[in-house]
């Protein structure tokens, strides 16, 4: 089986990585530079707790091939944090008790995140249309939205 | 030894020559790959190679004098969000992009694969085939446009040719007086769901009369579906009421629904029924309101 | 003195909550072990078999494959910890036999190298089966004696009748008599990680470890002991963090931990196996569905006079907790309203389906469904208020449970309908009703109460060891498995405010076997209650020999010392203080005569099963041209006797009401000759944040004395009543009665047509 190599981007660092082709892009997250933080809850990218950001985008990391994020930037959970300063999304999501089991945590935050960086001042109508790419079993959803909106309203206050 | 799926090769080409070639010679054996979100749930085994569509520019929606043009490559969300898909009856293409799966799925998922997989129940082929859209396919021998209505053979099958690559979508300026909604039914207290049945409708109306309707039906039939008898019955004819309800039972006469397990054949028929009328209630509406 | 707390009753962040958004948790399918091994079960495509023969050799020869094991190796664990009470009951459950039972039935499985090889190595295993007649449908299975699903029962798992009083007099005395037939779906726990994934590492010197996302490692430690024949003592149950239980991990998971174990023994080396989501949905335990026939007397002022409950549960092909599951639906069918008469029977019934166990109600939200369908019917026919005819027939404060014979000792039931009530708008709401529309609104409510712990019908142990360090920081000691819950940070919570210390003072042990003692585990709502004594009475007994050393230091008398942020001081004289820190250094280290931790250690069973009661509230939509419920409003009120963590108490109000709405309108395992058909999430659909109706969280203190600063359960609960209160509101709304769970689109339109009503 001939390899691909290919260069990634991950967490601001940069791999050269050789993968087969069908190579999933999570099991190279998880399995090869064991960033684990990004689950997988169902391989058919219909619960979202694999959700990755691609070149700022949310993206589905079990329904991307390795090949396919050759040359991209890819930032996941673990790349969120400045050093030990949590990402105002984590630390939101630890504050509102938005937290229960955490399984679908990583992917409710990465995908809010990509919201985020567009759009500043979402209203809880469109966080929850972007949410609803994650399931959740635990919460209800009710406090990851709050949770999203508070942090947004902190990433505003920064600015 | 076990089925598996297993691409010997991965090749990402700069320009349609390099991608119509490797399709060429590795027919059946090669699969395009855009999103992902298809081919990588369906995993289909025996195949030698994957021929990766990001580089080709595929991705961009234009419009000119002759409509709009959309890339095969476009993922959704740029659909769903386009201000060229904003107003008048294109809306309806957008607003059918807006209910496929959930927001992560449709920054992946691109128009042209949702086409190409061809299922019964898509959402975005209503939009097109009521938009009279056209596709445009390359291969090394040339190019072939078709209408959107004639594109789908059969479940998941199209009149695409192992050596063809769909390029563009075209979508023609529609005339002015013209109204479109898309309506889908999902199982209940589910916003994300593959259709029970959805419906796309567009009503042209100056005056009061209505020039020109089209009906489309998903998710009751083998393809995406016109239900031709429901618009000769409103072609040409001052709507009212009654004839919205007559081209509605028309409809629902017209579609051939299976039992699944996501809904009975009968429930899905008297849905159409209730689902036509209510896109026909909408267009109409529109047609009033929305100017080119 | 509860105005005095500082700790108890906030809503402090969850001691693990970083981990988890930082992505360094680590769950069951993030461990690695040096030199693991990859697993996979080969599964039976059918129903209902014998395996003939199993030809292991080409796989053998295959590199890279380390070890194979069969079910002619390996013991079934039917596991339930009632059985581990006596030697005849444990060997009952291990089954060990060449019969297959469910489509999914684990039937061997193959350690490799790696995930590639051990697929191959499956395949190229030939298994033959004699495929045996199969049974799907639990009456029919009932009455079935050629057919035994299991040799020495036949298909019964479980038969029991009970009686309270004189049924037949007690319909005699009613003036209207109300029966009716309900069925409730199979509904999958669905956690976001999937059921289930573990590695087993058996050791050459003979002890095996297992990494489990269990929600009792200490049975499951016990059930390992009994499968593999090693002494407890060689067993490790080491939890993981876990993505979500809802009861599907109230033990081993079928084929899960056992095989991975005796793999490991074969191979010499750690194995791990991780299920699927499929797996998960089609292989691994369902709630029961069940069959409900009952039959309510009332008088026309609307007091009940006899119930008579017929009850059917399909237990599918094998049986962990079908008896528990039973006994609490007797326990919440005789305990929730006060009727004299009663009549009791229920029945277990095999059939060649996925195995069912344990589910977030256990039995009550199947017996909800019906009781409060009963009672919504009976309010109608006397024009009366649902809310008053609860009021009027509810068993509450002072009286006596006849089931467990124990005293109602906290009761916030009135509360909780009246704030429930007031929050949802029910009188608003009831007097406007829409007969008229395409679309139809109406409310509909359901009272609850679910039983704390299970102190009076199983073994149900609770330690905890409390560890004072030198600067006066705790460490707490606790098998409590917190699937996501939060028990861990509640203990916590309980200890800082016994010790009088401040929260971020407590660290809590992580749970593993071989440190943290006896404990009954994560279920049937216990571990604030039933933990939270343990942990209570062990920081009271670290708490006694702290201020056993400071009496001494400040020669005053122990029963005069109090401890508030972390100082003990004088109750007569304030200015007599010293701090714990100072105090604890010279204790431990810098007196050499003593060096002494105090340590605090409980062990043993809650004095009660206080039940805690709620009250759900729906409103709902339908299109009667469609057939869509919409579910408007939903509004919970919960009696938890005290919120230890308010945020963690209304985060299972809101979790629970979206799994309920769920059990009520959107899941449902669909099988069909054994198959199941929806094994994903397409269509298995839990509800996403875009389906959300409006949620409101109310939280009752009712003040059990005999809890943890009063505290009692609440997990559990939050989801027992929602189905019925939807199925309420939409009889309000169309006039149309759904007794079959779950609801869907087509079978309202069936009762629209039908005009079903009673």
């Amino acid at each position: 089986m001939a390899k691909v190599n290919i260069n990634v981007g991950v967490n601001g660092r940069w791999y050269e990585l050789a993968v087969e082709p069908q190579e999933r892009l999570v099991d190279v997250l998880r399995d090869r530079l064991g960033l684990t933080g990004t689950k997988v809850g169902c391989g058919k990218g219909e619960c979202g707790a694999c959700t990755i950001n691609i070149d700022g985008k949310a993206i589905l990391s079990c329904l991307t091939l390795a090949v396919q994020a050759d040359g991209k930037e890819i930032l996941t959970i673990e790349g969120l944090q400045k050093g030990a300063e949590l990402h105002p999304l984590q630390e939101a999501f630890v504050k509102e008790a938005a937290v229960q089991c955490g399984y679908c945590t990583p992917g409710m935050i990465m995908a809010a995140k990509a919201m985020l960086d567009c759009d500043s001042d979402p209203s809880e109508e469109a966080v929850r249309e972007v949410l609803s790419s994650n399931l959740c079993r635990c919460t209800g959803y009710d406090r990851p939205v709050k949770a999203v909106i508070e942090a947004a309203k902190t990433m505003r206050g920064a600015k | 030894m076990i089925d598996h799926f297993r691409p010997r090769e991965y090749h990402r080409p700069n320009n349609l020559r390099e991608a119509t070639s490797l399709l060429s010679s590795f027919g059946k054996k090669a699969k395009v790959i855009a999103g992902g979100t298809d081919i990588l749930v369906n995993k289909p085994s025996g195949l030698e190679c994957l021929v990766d569509v990001a580089s080709l520019d595929l991705d961009y929606i234009r419009k000119d004098e002759d409509g709009i043009h959309i890339g095969a490559a476009t993922t959704l969300d740029l659909i769903e969000s386009s201000p060229m898909l904003s107003s008048g009856p294109y809306a309806v293409l957008s607003e059918a992009a807006s209910v496929v799966a959930t927001p992560t799925v449709r920054n992946m998922a691109t128009i042209g694969g949702n086409i190409c997989n061809a299922s019964p129940a898509a959402d975005l082929p209503l939009a097109l085939m009521v938009l009279d859209s056209t596709v445009r396919t390359v291969s090394l021998n040339g190019s072939r446009i078709l209408p959107i209505g004639d594109f789908f053979e059969d479940v998941n099958k199209t009149k695409l040719r192992d050596d063809e690559l769909l390029v563009e979508v075209h979508i023609p300026l529609s005339a002015e007086t013209t109204g479109a909604s898309f309506m889908k039914l999902r199982r209940h207290q589910t916003s994300v769901d593959i259709a029970l049945v959805n419906v796309a409708a567009e009503l042209t109306c100056p005056d009061d009369i209505c020039e020109v309707a089209r009906i489309a039906l998903g998710a009751v039939a083998e393809t995406p579906i016109y239900a031709k008898k429901a618009e000769e019955l409103l072609t040409g004819k001052k709507l009212n009421e009654e004839l919205i309800q007559k081209a509605a039972e028309a409809a629902a006469e017209e579609s051939r629904p299976i039992d699944d397990l996501r809904a009975s054949a009968g429930y899905r028929r008297r849905m159409v029924g209730v689902l036509v009328k209510r896109a026909l209630e909408v267009s109409v509406r529109r047609c009033a309101t929305w100017r080119k | 003195m509860n105005d005095e707390l500082s700790v108890v009753g906030k809503s402090l962040p969850r001691i693990d909550a970083i981990d988890k958004v930082t992505g360094r948790a680590k769950y069951g399918i993030d461990l690695k072990l040096e030199g693991m091994l990859h697993a996979k079960i080969r599964r039976s495509p059918y129903p209902h078999a014998k395996v003939t023969k199993i030809d292991t050799t080409k796989a053998e020869n295959l590199p890279g494959v380390r070890a194979i094991v069969t079910i002619e190796d390996v013991p079934k664990v039917v596991e339930y910890w009632f059985f581990l009470r006596t030697e005849k009951k444990k060997k009952q459950m291990f089954i060990h036999d060449n019969v297959v039972r469910f489509i999914g039935d684990p039937v061997l499985a193959v350690a490799a190298d790696d995930e590639e090889t051990v697929e191959e190595a499956l395949s190229l295993i030939d298994v033959e089966y004699e495929q045996l007649p199969a049974l799907f449908d639990p009456l029919e299975a009932m009455k079935e004696t050629e057919v035994k699903i299991h040799t020495e029962k036949g298909n019964i798992a479980f038969h029991v009748t009970k009686q309270y009083g004189d049924v037949e007099q007690g319909f005699k005395d009613a003036d209207h008599i109300v029966e009716n037939r309900y069925y409730t779906s199979k509904q999958k726990h669905a956690s976001l990680e999937p059921i289930g994934s573990c590695i087993a590492d058996y050791d050459p010197s003979g002890r095996l470890t297992v990494y489990s996302s269990t929600q009792l490692p200490h049975w499951s430690r016990m059930y390992l002991a009994g499968a593999l024949d090693l002494p407890i003592n060689r067993v490790r149950v080491i939890k993981t963090y876990t993505g979500g239980a809802f009861g599907g991990r109230c033990g081993l998971i079928h084929g899960l931990e056992v095989m991975s174990s005796v793999l490991s023994r074969k191979a010499s080396r750690p194995v791990r196996m991780s299920f699927t989501r499929e797996e998960d949905f089609t292989a691994t335990e369902t709630r029961h569905p069940m069959i409900i026939e009952m039959k309510t007397g009332v008088t026309k002022d609307g007091i009940l006079t006899a119930n008579s409950i017929k009850l059917v549960s399909d237990v599918g092909g094998y049986g962990t907790h079908y008896i528990g599951v039973i006994a609490n639906c007797l326990s919440t069918g005789v305990g929730l309203y006060r009727c004299p008469n009663v009549d009791f029977d229920a029945t277990a019934v095999h059939t060649n389906k996925s195995l069912c166990g344990a589910f977030r109600g256990y039995g009550n939200p199947q017996m909800n469904f019906a009781q409060e369908s009963q009672m919504d019917m009976i309010a109608q026919k006397l024009d009366m208020d649902p809310v008053e005819l609860r009021l009027k027939n509810y068993r509450g404060l002072g009286e006596i449970d006849p089931v467990f014979n124990d005293e109602i000792r906290s009761d916030g039931l009135k509360e909780c309908l009246q704030k429930g009530a007031e929050s949802f708008g029910w009188k608003e709401k009831r007097s406007k009703s829409s007969a008229e529309g395409i679309k139809r609104r109406g409310v509909g409510m359901a009272i609850l109460v679910h039983g704390t712990g299970a102190a009076k019908g199983l073994p149900d142990p609770a330690s905890a060891t409390v560890m004072i360090n030198a600067d006066g920081s705790v460490n707490l000691v606790t098998a409590a498995a917190d699937d996501g819950q939060g028990n861990r940070t509640v203990l916590a919570q309980i200890c800082a405010e016994e010790l009088g210390i401040g929260f971020e003072k407590v660290s809590v042990s992580d749970t593993d076997t071989d440190s943290t003692p006896l404990d009954g585990g994560t279920h049937g709502s216990r571990q604030t209650y039933c933990g939270g004594l343990a942990v209570k009475k062990a920081a009271e007994e670290a708490k006694k020999k702290l201020l056993g050393y400071a009496s001494q230091e400040l020669n005053v008398d122990d029963g005069q010392l109090g401890i508030k942020d972390g100082v003990i001081y004088d109750v007569k004289n304030a200015a007599t203080t010293i701090r714990v820190s100072d105090l604890m250094r010279k204790i431990q280290i810098e007196d050499m005569s003593i060096c002494e931790q105090p340590i605090g250690h409980a062990a043993g069973v809650a004095p009660a099963m206080p039940g805690y009661f709620g009250a759900s509230f729906a409103e709902v939509e339908v299109d009667t041209q469609t057939g869509e419920v919409r579910v408007l409003k939903l509004t919970g009120a919960f009696d938890v006797g005290k919120a230890i963590n308010p945020a963690n108490v209304q985060g299972q109000i809101t979790g629970g009401g979206i799994m309920g709405i769920g059990w009520a309108l959107t899941e449902e395992l669909i099988t069909k000759d054994g198959n199941i058909l929806n094994d994903n999430f397409t269509d298995y659909r839990i509800l996403r944040a875009s389906d959300v109706p409006q949620l409101d969280s109310i939280i009752v203190e009712s003040n059990e004395p005999t809890g943890p600063f009063g505290a009692k359960g609440v997990g559990e609960g939050t989801m027992v009543g929602v189905a019925s209160a939807i199925a309420n509101a939409i009889f309000d709304a169309i006039g149309v009665r759904m007794k079959e769970l779950c609801i869907t689109q087509e079978k309202i339109l069936e009762g629209l047509r039908s005009g079903a009503k009673a």
